[in-house]
């Protein structure tokens, strides 16, 4: 089953939690639907993916190497980002984890980076008193604390 | 976190320690003055500047004291950022 949900900036996010993971079947059918996202989503994700797979490549040559789980993660989060959402600066953290930069008008600006297990840790600045951090769990729908603090940096 | 003093130095001896430590020439730096560490004000950070002199860099500098937890240290980094000036290199630096 497909579940429709509202995101903040009114577009639709698809969530395929609800799908048996274990069958066969359930499997293709959420293979077939992440492919179909990846599709429509394209070309902006796409062109997320390419950087990301530069960056992948390049840490090859560097000390500290971004591994397949954590760039199987941050591709995850990129899948995840709702279509009209600005994109990202994306970059290696010196920690061999994906940073992803929103940076916006007066100086505000968001971060999250993510790490192998998952795990997103963020944080944004929108004034000098007011910020935000903390961190979420990867799963099948884009964190709403996250998908604020986008919003509030790049408005 | 790396650093280095720059006072009194020419535009291009500064650019010169970046090259040093990079692969690739420097394209971009961001100055900050050394009070602004102590200024940082987010939650568990008591950060602090520590001499670390180099072959390369006499007056390298090390700031020490990041938390943990890394939504914080992104946290302060941004901080730095906001409270910092980026350069570009020109062609002729």
């Amino acid at each position: 089953m497909i579940t429709y949900c509202p995101t903040l900036d009114g577009s639709a996010a698809l969530a395929i939690s609800a799908i048996d993971a274990y069958s066969e079947a359930g499997q293709e059918i959420k293979r077939i639907v992440k492919d179909g996202l990846r599709h429509l989503a394209q070309p902006k994700v796409e062109a997320l993916m390419v950087e990301l797979d530069q960056i992948v490549k390049e840490s090859a040559h560097e000390t500290l190497r971004i591994d397949a789980e954590t760039a199987d993660a941050a591709s995850e989060f990129v899948s995840l980002l709702p279509w009209d959402f600005p994109l990202p600066e994306v970059s290696p953290d010196p920690d061999g984890e994906i940073l992803f930069d929103w940076l916006g008008p007066s100086g505000k600006m968001f971060s999250a980076s993510v790490n192998k297990t998952g795990r997103i840790a963020y944080a944004g600045r929108f004034g000098e008193r007011s910020k935000v951090h903390g961190t979420e769990q990867l799963s099948t729908t884009f964190p709403q604390d996250i998908l604020r603090g986008i919003a509030r940096a790049t408005s | 976190m790396s650093a280095s003093g720059i006072d009194g130095l020419a535009e291009k001896a500064i650019w010169q320690i970046g090259d040093k430590i990079r692969s690739t020439p420097a394209r971009a730096r961001a100055d900050f003055k050394a009070e602004i560490v102590n200024d940082i004000q987010v939650k568990g950070a008591h950060l602090t500047i520590e001499l670390d002199p180099q072959p390369h860099d006499p007056k390298h500098v090390n700031v020490c004291g990041w938390p943990p937890d890394k939504d914080l240290r992104l946290s302060i980094a941004q901080d730095l950022c906001a409270k910092s000036m980026l350069r570009i290199r020109l062609e002729a630096d």
